[in-house]
């Protein structure tokens, strides 16, 4: 697609483009990150840059966010519906980040002002904090799984934290709010199970898990309140 | 078994009471995966290489058998951990009772909230407190133990001395879960019975600690020994008067 808003800079890079390509030492590097076809569009030579594998510092703005969204996306589906355990191995902290900021809010905005500060900051804490230190305690246990890969599987493992917490915010009835809070507790339990799959514990299965339940329970208590 | 009593020169804290080994062997088949002779002289070999994930060469069922034998102390601990200090048992014991003392300090202030007496449900300065007050008691406990012992050069791990006060907290968890009912009863029968379920919880832990560490605090004379004890009892009823008065009120 052809850009109207920036065609300067276009024209910049096809002239320099076009300069190395004519110079026989320079044209044969850098064939990745080189644009492959150059179009003309109404007298202005404009340049489509494809994401061919080099750096994404190069691409539009809009194609970074939609990767990223369609990755977060997928591995929402894995949480809902863990079918396919690919989706786990590109790790990244999108998802936890927007996650625990979302419960951190809901907790933090509903109570007094004088608390509101430090809920905000011990909620944040917490969940960061205690997924770094239940993944650490996976790996010393013996697992062979990378940090950051189940510090992401935590996170969006508490994603129904995030349903009960924007729930619990606004509802103050305590038959809605204690189903809620136990259904959504069990659930990210559950999903963030799913992280003791495939390592190589043998007999600390409910070593490495125990931290677990101990973490999603403090969370969900306090979101409870 | 001769062979189990040689001096060795890092030998580690509490082996120092002989008649229970053969009480231990009898009644108790731990299941270990080494001898505790050979996996001492290996130790003795790699200690320069020692790192954190070391200490976490423990199943579930050592785990459990640790928590039991801190409970009941009827064996001598160093013996139960036969000569394999976790980091796994302390840290986790002593981040559950943080949470179980916030969540019984919660509970209580969120059903006086519900019933009209108290403005805020609950208080999030109480998890840091009781956060602050546990980490920093058996973190520090330890290191002035562990201080102690090397200044009088008795050899100790600071490893050991951190498992004694990590798992000798696990008597504050069933102190913490049951209090809230007698919190909210609120009369003074009820008060009477905090404060001696409270001291109940410091006696099982007092036992345990004041069991285990007289053999070692021997070593290092009769006088300091009285000392240290006398320091340690004393650290640990500050420190359960502290529990009480800011979380079982």
């Amino acid at each position: 697609m052809t850009d109207f808003n920036k065609p300067n800079v276009e024209i910049e890079q096809d002239e320099a483009e076009n300069l190395l390509r004519m110079d026989p030492v320079q044209s044969s590097f850098d064939v990745e990150t080189r644009p492959v076809e150059p179009d003309t569009f109404a007298g202005e030579s404009v340049v489509e840059t494809r994401y061919t594998g080099g750096d994404t510092l190069d691409e539009p703005i809009r194609v970074t966010l939609l990767n990223e969204f369609r990755a977060i996306g997928e591995k929402l589906i894995y949480i809902l519906y863990p079918k396919n355990a690919q989706v786990l191995r590109d790790w990244d902290l999108w998802g936890p980040l927007i996650f625990s900021l979302v419960i951190s809010l809901c907790l933090a905005l509903p109570a007094s002002r004088a608390d509101r500060e430090s809920i905000f900051t011990v909620v944040f804490a917490l969940i960061w904090f205690g997924e770094a230190i239940c993944s650490l305690n996976i790996k010393l246990l013996g697992a062979n799984i990378s940090i950051f890969q189940s510090i992401c599987i935590l996170g969006y493992s508490s994603f129904p934290l995030v349903i009960s917490s924007a729930v619990c915010s606004f509802l103050d009835q305590l038959y809605i709010r204690i189903p809620v809070n136990v259904a959504m507790y069990a659930w990210a339990t559950f999903a963030s199970l799913g992280v003791l799959q495939n390592s190589n514990l043998v007999n600390k299965k409910f070593l490495a898990a125990y931290p677990l339940f101990l973490f999603y329970f403090s969370l969900s208590w306090i979101i409870y309140l | 078994m001769n062979e189990d009593y040689n001096i060795e020169p890092d030998a580690e804290l509490g082996r120092t009471t002989f008649e229970d080994d053969n009480l231990l062997k009898q009644n108790t088949p731990i299941s270990k995966p080494i001898s505790p002779r050979f996996h001492a002289r290996r130790a003795s070999m790699q200690e320069a290489t020692w790192t954190i994930k070391d200490s976490f060469h423990v199943t579930t069922k050592d785990v459990v058998q640790r928590c039991i034998h801190t409970l009941i102390p009827t064996t001598n601990f160093f013996d139960v951990i036969d000569d394999r200090p976790d980091l796994y048992g302390p840290f986790w014991i002593t981040t559950t009772v943080v949470q179980a003392l916030f969540f019984s300090n919660s509970i209580t202030d969120y059903v006086r909230h519900l019933t009209g007496s108290i403005d805020n449900p609950y208080s999030i300065g109480k998890l840091v407190s009781a956060a602050s007050i546990i980490y920093g008691y058996t973190a520090i406990a330890a290191v002035i133990l562990w201080g102690f012992l090397v200044w009088n050069k008795c050899n100790p791990k600071l490893l050991d001395c951190v498992c004694i006060y990590g798992y000798a907290n696990i008597s504050w968890l069933p102190v913490s879960l049951m209090t809230p009912p007698f919190s909210l009863l609120s009369s003074l029968v009820s008060h009477i019975i905090k404060w001696i379920l409270t001291s109940v919880g410091l006696g099982i832990s007092l036992v345990f600690l004041v069991r285990n560490l007289y053999p070692v605090c021997q070593q290092a004379g009769t006088y300091l020994c009285k000392l240290s004890m006398g320091g340690i009892i004393i650290l640990h009823i500050l420190l359960a008067i502290t529990l009480q008065l800011v979380f079982f009120k």
